[in-house]
């Protein structure tokens, strides 16, 4: 080519080369090609990685069980733990797995019981000893030497218990209920009420279960004997036939349907006269040898025990006793009883106290203390106590030495060891130094029970889910002594933990009135604390009542309580000494005592609360409480009810809840809040809904005071023409505004910097920390730009510029109702449930989208004038970024309790509550990553190369046919096509086992049709002339491909990926093929065929550079440093699952479905929105990428 | 829609008279001392024959193309006159079915070789579709595009070559102030101004254009034929179109095509206004039968 004129000057531009551009293209073509290469070389490199050992720890642990054999008052006990807690990162996991250790040492305790006598002894005089305080109150209730047993009140007839009893007959179904078991057993069975127990062991002696214990039957009939005749019997060894038998006798009218040997039927039709009883009989033994058959054989009615004839004859006498308050209560429960029972205390005997003892016998206290031994300087050190009876069991067998797998401590589950121990331990933390942060509450560990994680799930595991473990009456969720030990509990067990724990709950209007660690209004079911679930009590104490048991004495409403109390202790006293009646006069007493108690309470509330101490306690509300205190002690309400009231909100709750007993309204949880009419909480949400109005438009309010401003403003300027001009009214509210506006996007600008300074030396997950930092450091930039311009517009105001009527004002009052609307959306976020919160979480969505909108003008760097940054700066940082701090406080204070605990932190388990989907959850997570790693680069690739560039002949149609069919083909035979070629080892398969790899390669393979198939209608969609348009201007096909035709169809192509994704999201079946468990214990390990000991540390890299490692000791802060590594189990936990398996989101749900229990469904349902939620997430990549392509194919 | 319905009554037409009156192979130009210019051609099709499968479109036609000037191809709906123009830039090897021989000699070499470099060729040929086709790219974009795509100009530069073709094209002054919008954004006149401002941009000797202005309004059509004009001082122009007063207006040599053979070439005067041909002469008449 000559030089010749150029136009443009285009031409003396360097042109360029045909071979580079040849190049190009030819690398474009083999790009596709490449991918494919390099997924397949990936492929061929994992599958060799496979076949080394996967994961291995460096080291294992041991547990040296307890040394036995031994005097053990002077034996100390020990046992070591060695092993590794990957929630405290502390040191380099890598080189030192074993960065905890754990070293016990204890005494193990007994107690035994004493009063004034000496200590209680058995018949040979040696002490009893029990392991428990609870086991102490058994035994000396069984042996009637409780100083106090309990019993129901008054009206209490235990006969009317009984099932053909006249009175309660009608709600008994005949058939079923009217019968009395008998139990011929060598060890006593578990009773009901009348049951009868021949003890096979002891010679046949009757017994009869009178509710507290059983009683020997005295009968004169020979009873055993005579149903034993119906026995068949080999030679004279009648204990065999007899062990463990279980006979019926029915009270009934009609013969019973279900029956056996042995059974009694009394006729009730059947006069008494007749002296005929019915017995099953099926084998009969006569004449020495067995004739079979069956039918009702009569006896005589003699033989039958009169217990067992009318068992009310002999319980109508019984005075059944409890040994605790629970057990009554249990007791009407279990009857299926409702309505009012008093349990009154009955004193008797001898009263025994106990106390703990060590180092007297064989099995001795023990102080068991836990030291971290770890190489680092800021390792916590942690001192545990522990006390101990008894020994490891494993598989029934004593252990005394196991070895244990690092990672497997603290799971339990598929090829985990189980430990079963019989050790009834408390654990004692104390923090002795180290930082304050995460690592010491994720450390906290019960050690006794190998559970080994964070505080919520031991929390979950000992206390959301049961209900009274040891009986006390007192609901575990914060029972301070949860296995009833005499001992505080690990961890919880004090009110401030209890604190914590309800304010993660529950907050109203009154939280714990009876201050047993229970909200009253939702969780107490025993809210007077008598030990008695509240619809079955409805009594406690209350002073009405007690009032009431002065019988021969009026109550006088019209007296104060204190006139009442002096009043009746005089009549009290003269009555006593003029009555005969002496029990009379013990009862007033013991009521007069109880009045007198209360009253102490009341004198001491006035003590309580105006106290110093009570001050500190309670600044802002010490004086009102003092003054009502003393108003109350100086002016007594006079009615009952109006003084329990008021001591209610005095806040004594013992008396209150103790004596008072609470509104009826608390006893049935109906309508708690009847008597309160919501006003505070109907402002509230009127605001909230006229705050969220004013979010979206927030000129709107305002423009009412504009048009009133404009008016001013015309009145003030003398404008007859209607030209708008200066005024003082103008200037003024542009400047407040401005200056405003400054001022908030200051306050803006510190939050910023707050969030990205706190976020940088935080402690989160890098994922969190990521999208922290990307908000911290926008909102930073942003709002530093907002303030340049903000103080800018400030200095440039000048009276004389002439500025448009009450502009100012509108912005500065927009910015005010937007702050205020937030401020309250905020403020209603922090205080009530998720459910507004997530509404405001949609809210500050859309707000989001704003931040994004103008964060991306910002971006864009061509032409950018001054006008782009003045509207994105001026008119939507006031929105953007206090959206922006709103979404981040409603994402993470809201949901983040609910879904950390349901998705990220449990795993499967049997107890509904306490199932998790941490292993589904990220299972899924992985598998779709996996399938998108493989199947969209492939399928786009290859859509490409069939539309493009494969020549028209029979090898295309016969590819375009298969891949056409394959999308057909059920989802269960490309299961069966993964087993076969990645998971089988035999044949072409290729060995990988049920992995997450497995699992990835084969839903690729299903969705690579679908993908491949929209792809290709993508394709043929781009109009001709885009690609005529591009070749005439000199493109190469690639180019043409890559720069036109690629971005037009990209949409098409997502929108085929999107529908495979969630194909492929959604499927259970060819997982459960390819190895898909039900139940998995550990987050699945997506790169579990990597050795991850191989992989290079920072150190190891420092090393290599001479030189490097000495410049670098001489920092000050390398001292400090995190170790570094390319090991991926430092960040994740990843490493924790060293089987490989793995479960998905419609597995799980699966399971869950098919559980019985109705927890579950709930399980499964939200499961499936967590599937849906996921899905969308996913997807909502790809609809990024189709949004801003779409551009392209509206054109 | 009246000129196309016109267009397919005119072709009925020429074909009933076709078979009664004319021997199309006799009318056709067979001597190249017919094919005359002022100067050198530019670029010159010497006995092109093309088949699409085993259909003939084009039968041995040659077209001398001068330099700086505007020629135009007439003719009837499917004479082969897009085909034609369409192998001035081998925009025929995109469909698979299409081959042809004959030469097309532009500087000196014959470009109808395999060996020729079909993406210099395009930019020394550009093209200018019937249907206005920019990319869905910000204006600034579409006309840069073919700029990178053959250079490695700076930024400066870069916005001077956009700045002076889309001067040149005459839209400068309707899209200055909104260069980053999409290009398809814009009308269909001021789309077509795009693609000539995109075609120019990369400096090409030649500018075919097939049919510019058949989707436009007479408002474009008058800008478009004007910019031609002013294109002529500095490119070669090869136009189609329909347009009897359009070709008289803009070129400067007219071939006339009729059923896949040149029929008359010459000064657009000397065929306008004394065609040899009787065909030539009822074409351009309006009448054709």
């Amino acid at each position: 080519m000559s030089e010749k004129f150029s136009l443009f000057g285009v031409s003396n531009l360097p042109s360029k080369s045909r071979k580079r551009r040849d190049r190009v293209a030819n690398l474009g073509k083999v790009t596709f090609i490449s991918i494919s290469l390099i997924c397949a070389l990936i492929l061929a490199t994992m599958v060799t990685r496979i076949y080394s050992e996967a994961y291995v720890p460096e080291t294992e642990t041991e547990v040296i069980g307890i040394e036995d054999n031994k005097e053990v008052s002077e034996t100390v006990k020990s046992w070591n733990v060695e092993t590794w807690n990957d929630d405290w990162v502390l040191d380099d996991p890598k080189r030192d797995r074993s960065n905890v250790t754990l070293r016990a040492e204890w005494t193990e305790v007994k107690f035994e019981a004493y009063n004034d006598d000496g200590i209680l002894t058995d018949s040979d005089g040696n002490p009893i000893l029990f392991d428990r305080s609870n086991d102490i109150q058994r035994y000396l209730c069984d042996q009637g030497l409780m100083s106090s047993t309990f019993a129901p009140y008054d009206s209490w007839a235990p006969s009317y218990l009984l099932p053909w009893n006249e009175r309660s007959a009608a709600t008994f179904d005949p058939l079923e209920d009217e019968r009395v078991d008998i139990f011929v057993r060598d060890e006593a069975p578990t009773p009901r009420l009348g049951d009868f127990w021949i003890d096979s062991s002891d010679d046949y002696t009757q017994y009869v279960w009178k509710g507290l214990r059983w009683e020997p039957v005295v009968s004169e009939s020979d009873f055993t004997a005579a149903i034993s005749q119906f026995y068949p019997f080999v030679g004279d060894d009648r204990h065999s036939v007899w062990d463990n038998s279980k006979l019926w006798i029915y009270h009934s009218s009609v013969e019973p349907i279900f029956k056996s040997n042995g059974d009694i039927w009394i006729d009730s039709d059947i006069s008494e006269e007749l002296d005929i009883v019915h017995i099953y009989n099926y084998s009969l033994w006569q004449e020495n040898r067995f004739t079979t058959g069956w039918g009702w054989e009569n006896i005589s009615r003699s033989l039958v025990p009169e217990s067992i004839l009318d068992p009310s004859l002999v319980l109508s006498n019984m005075n059944p006793e409890f040994c605790t308050r629970a057990e009554v209560a249990q007791f009407i429960l279990q009857q299926g009883l409702t309505g009012s029972y008093d349990i009154y205390e009955l004193s008797n005997k001898e009263g025994f106290d106990f106390r703990a003892v060590s180092g007297t016998s064989k099995d001795i206290h023990v102080d068991l203390s836990i030291t971290l031994t770890s190489a680092c300087s800021q390792c916590d050190k942690i001192t545990l106590e522990l006390t101990s009876v008894g020994e490891f069991l494993r598989d029934g067998e004593k252990v005394e030495s196991i070895v244990l797998h690092p990672a497997q401590v603290g799971q339990s589950g598929l090829g985990v060891l189980t430990l079963e121990h019989r050790m009834n331990y408390t654990v004692i933390f104390s923090q002795i130094e180290g930082p304050p942060s995460d690592a010491r509450e994720s450390s906290y560990k019960e050690v006794g029970d190998f559970i080994l994680g964070p505080y919520s799930t031991w929390l979950n595991s000992r206390i959301l889910d049961d209900g009274d473990q040891d009986n006390d009456g007192i609901r575990d969720w914060c029972d301070s002594d949860i296995d009833g030990d005499n001992l505080l509990n690990p961890i919880i067990g004090g009110d401030s933990q209890c604190a914590d724990a309800l304010v993660i709950g529950y907050q109203g209007w009154m939280i714990d009135e009876n201050l047993d660690g229970i909200h009253d209004q939702i969780l107490d079911d025993d809210i007077d604390n008598d030990g008695i679930k509240n619809l079955v009590d409805g009594q406690g104490h209350n002073v009405a009542a007690l009032w009431s048991k002065f019988s021969h004495v009026q109550l006088n409403n019209s007296m104060t309580s204190l006139e009442t109390l002096s009043h009746y202790m005089d009549i009290n006293l003269k009555s006593c000494e003029e009555s005969s009646s002496s029990s009379q006069c013990e009862n007033d007493e013991a009521a007069l005592s109880e009045v007198l108690e209360i009253w102490n309470h009341v004198i001491s509330a006035e003590n309580r609360m105006c106290d110093e101490t009570y001050k500190d306690d309670y600044l802002e509300r010490a004086d009102e409480d003092c003054t009502r205190a003393k108003e109350f002690n100086s002016n007594p309400p006079t009615h009952a009810e109006d003084w329990c009231y008021e001591s209610r909100l005095l806040l004594q709750p013992q008396v209150w809840a103790g004596f008072c007993g609470l509104p009826e309204r608390f006893e049935s949880g109906i309508d708690s809040y009847q008597d309160f009419f919501p006003t505070a909480e109907l402002f509230a949400f009127t605001l909230l809904i006229l705050s969220a109005l004013a979010m979206f438009r927030p000129g709107y309010p305002v423009s009412v005071f504009r048009r009133l401003l404009v008016k001013i403003d015309d009145i003030f300027s003398n404008n007859e023409q209607g030209v708008s001009g200066w005024s003082y009214v103008t200037y003024t509210s542009e400047l407040i505004g401005r200056i405003i506006s400054l001022l908030f996007r200051i306050v803006v600008l510190l939050i910023g910097l707050f969030i990205t300074s706190s976020t940088i030396n935080s402690n989160l997950y890098l994922i969190f920390k990521l999208f922290l930092l990307t908000i911290g450091i926008s909102i930073t930039l942003l709002s530093s730009l907002a303030v340049i311009t903000s103080f800018w517009s400030i200095l440039t105001l000048r009276p004389e510029v002439g500025v448009r009527p009450s502009e100012g004002f509108t912005e500065g009052a927009s910015l005010i109702v937007s702050i205020a609307s937030y401020v309250i959306v905020i403020g209603w976020v922090f205080n009530s449930g998720f459910i507004i919160g997530s509404v405001c979480l949609l809210m500050s969505a859309s707000a989001f989208k704003r931040l994004i909108a103008g964060a991306s003008q910002l971006t864009r760097l061509t032409n950018i004038n001054e006008d782009r940054v003045r509207r994105v700066v001026m008119g939507r940082d006031g929105w953007i970024l206090v959206a922006s701090v709103l979404m981040v406080v409603a994402f993470f204070t809201i949901p983040f309790e609910i879904v950390n605990s349901f998705i990220f932190s449990n795993y499967p388990s049997q107890q509904p509550y306490r199932a998790g989907l941490r292993a589904a959850f990220w299972g899924s997570v992985y598998v779709v990553g996996y399938t998108m790693l493989f199947a969209i680069p492939v399928s786009i690739g290859g859509a490409i190369w069939l539309e493009e560039y494969a020549p028209k002949n029979f090898l295309q149609s016969t590819i375009q046919t298969l891949v056409t069919n394959l999308a057909g083909v059920p989802a269960v035979v490309f299961g069966l096509f993964g087993l076969a070629l990645c998971s089988s080892s035999t044949g072409f398969g290729l060995g990988l086992g049920g992995t997450i790899l497995t699992a990835g390669i084969t839903m690729a393979t299903m969705a690579m049709p679908t993908i491949v198939i929209a792809s290709q209608e993508a394709l043929r969609a781009v109009p001709p002339s885009l690609r005529q348009g591009a070749f005439g201007v000199g493109c190469t096909k690639w180019q043409v491909i890559k720069d036109h035709v690629f971005p037009h169809a990209m949409p098409g192509m997502m929108t085929g990926t999107i529908l495979a994704m969630s194909r492929i999201m959604g499927e259970a079946a060819p997982l459960i093929l390819v190895g898909a468990v039900t139940s998995v214990f550990q987050e699945p390990d997506p790169l579990y065929f990597i050795d991850y000991t191989a992989l290079p540390t920072l150190d190891g890299f420092i090393t290599w550079i001479p030189g490097l490692e000495v410049a670098l000791s001489e920092l000050p802060m390398w001292a400090d440093r995190p170790i570094m590594t390319a090991d991926p189990t430092s960040f994740t936990n990843w490493g924790s699952n060293p089987s490989g398996k793995y479960t998905v989101l419609p597995v799980q749900v699966y399971t869950w479905t098919d559980q019985p229990e109705e927890g579950f469904k709930v399980a499964a349902a939200g499961a499936s929105l967590v599937l849906l939620g996921t899905l969308v997430m996913v997807n909502s990549v790809a609809i990024l990428i189709r949004a801003h392509y779409r551009k392209f194919s509206n054109a | 829609m009246n000129d196309q319905n016109e267009e397919k009554e005119n072709n009925k037409k020429t074909v009933n008279d076709n078979e009664s009156s004319f021997d199309i192979d006799k009318e056709s130009i067979v001597s190249t001392s017919d094919l005359v210019i002022d100067g050198t051609p530019h670029i010159e099709i010497k006995g092109l024959n093309l088949r699409y499968g085993s259909a003939q479109a084009i039968y041995d036609v040659s077209v001398p193309i001068e330099k700086n000037s505007v020629t135009a191809f007439i003719g009837p709906s499917g004479c082969g006159k897009s085909t034609l123009l369409r192998c001035l830039n081998r925009m025929n090897d995109l469909i698979p079915i299409c081959n042809y021989d004959g030469q097309i000699i532009y500087d000196g070499e014959d470009i109808n070789q395999s060996s020729t470099d079909l993406v210099r060729l395009r930019r020394k040929i550009g093209m200018v579709f019937q249907k206005p086709n920019p990319f869905p790219k910000s204006i600034f974009d579409n006309v840069a595009y073919g700029v990178k795509l053959h250079y490695n100009p700076s930024r400066r530069k870069m916005n001077e070559i956009v700045e002076k073709s889309l001067i040149k094209a005459a839209l400068w002054e309707e899209v200055s102030d909104r260069l980053h919008e999409l290009g398809t954004s814009l009308s269909g006149g001021q789309q077509q101004r795009l693609c000539i401002a995109r075609t120019i941009s990369v400096e090409p000797d030649i500018i075919l254009m097939d049919e510019p202005c058949s989707a436009l309004d007479p408002i474009a059509t008058a800008k478009i034929e004007n910019l031609i004009l002013e294109l002529k001082e500095h490119f070669t122009v090869v136009i189609v179109t329909h347009s009897m007063s359009q070709a008289q207006r803009v070129s400067d040599y007219t071939a006339f095509m009729f059923l896949g053979r040149l029929i008359e070439f010459g000064k657009t005067e000397k065929i306008f206004d004394r065609p040899e041909k009787e065909l030539t002469e009822r074409y351009i008449t309006g009448r054709f039968g």
